[in-house]
């Protein structure tokens, strides 16, 4: 029992549960027999999406990759601009290369020619 | 689902209804969605009555939690990344009532309502649940599961502060 002091907001609290009940929605005795199917939510398709987007944009990666051909080699600039030719031609040619026209006179332990 | 309790759910609709509608703050479309997936925890046995309390205790805490549920859902949509997916996928949603339905909406429940608003949501369920839904202070604590001593106290200082809210003078100062 509430006191006499609380009947202004018993009152006031009636009032608005008289105008919410005019207001209330129909009894559905349906909701109550079984599992109703949830409304789908927006972010169900999020990750399946998300998912099909990676896969596109991995393909496309792939697919459209550019294809490095040039040898690293030949993308470096050269350092010495010189003309082809035999290492150390300059150079006169030592004695042990050095082959005399008497070597043949040479017995053959000596002449590494003519082994 | 059993007849009995199915009896006692029609029986509780309209008040249900009306606390539904108290944890929405007074949004009626929001409220009817409350109730809705309420009665579909039910369906679905998601939610089920044990008998340590009364089954409208039981029934009112079952609808403030999805209530609550709600609330953090609509919080989510709320923020950038919900709002950017609602346009993407074009579910836009207003929780606002209509003008139609402003009008509609009876003066003194709408000051009611406002000043309800302005108190500690712990204050204003209290004071909905024993004068609205007519329920006992330790009922009331059973529904917001918090103690009785709790609940005494939001309780007697709900009502100061709805009183002081609901003299002409402090009305026709929210109003401006």
């Amino acid at each position: 029992m509430k006191p006499q002091s609380d009947d202004d907001l018993l009152e006031i609290f009636s009032h608005a549960r008289r105008h919410d009940r005019e207001d209330a929605p129909a009894w559905r005795p349906e909701l109550l027999d079984g599992p109703r199917q949830r409304p789908a939510t927006p972010l169900r398709w999020i990750p399946a999406a998300l998912v099909a987007a990676s896969v596109i944009v991995v393909s496309v990666f792939i697919t459209h990759a550019p294809v490095h051909e040039l040898r690293l080699s030949e993308a470096l600039p050269p350092l010495f601009e010189s003309q082809p030719g035999e290492l150390f031609a300059s150079m006169e040619p030592s004695l042990m290369t050095f082959e005399a026209p008497s070597d043949f006179l040479l017995p053959d332990s000596l002449n590494p020619y003519n082994p | 689902m059993e007849r009995a309790i199915a009896d006692q759910l029609e029986a509780l609709h309209p008040d249900a209804f009306g606390w539904a509608l108290h944890c929405c703050a007074g949004e009626h479309g929001r409220a009817e969605d409350v109730l809705q997936n309420a009665y579909l925890k039910l369906a679905q046995q998601r939610a089920q009555h044990d008998g340590r309390s009364s089954f409208k205790t039981w029934w009112f805490g079952v609808i403030r939690f999805t209530a609550h549920e709600e609330f953090r859902r609509l919080r989510y949509r709320e923020s950038l990344l919900g709002k950017l997916l609602l346009q993407l996928t074009g579910d836009a949603h207003d929780p606002q009532p209509s003008p139609a339905r402003k009008m509609e909406l009876d003066e003194r429940t709408a000051e009611l309502r406002r000043c309800l608003a302005q108190l500690p949501a712990r204050q204003a369920e209290v004071l909905h649940l024993v004068f609205y839904q007519d329920l006992t202070l330790n009922e009331a604590a059973e529904v917001m599961r918090v103690s009785i001593g709790s609940v005494r106290q939001h309780y007697e200082r709900g009502k100061a502060r709805l009183r002081t809210l609901l003299q002409p003078e402090h009305l026709h100062e929210t109003a401006v």
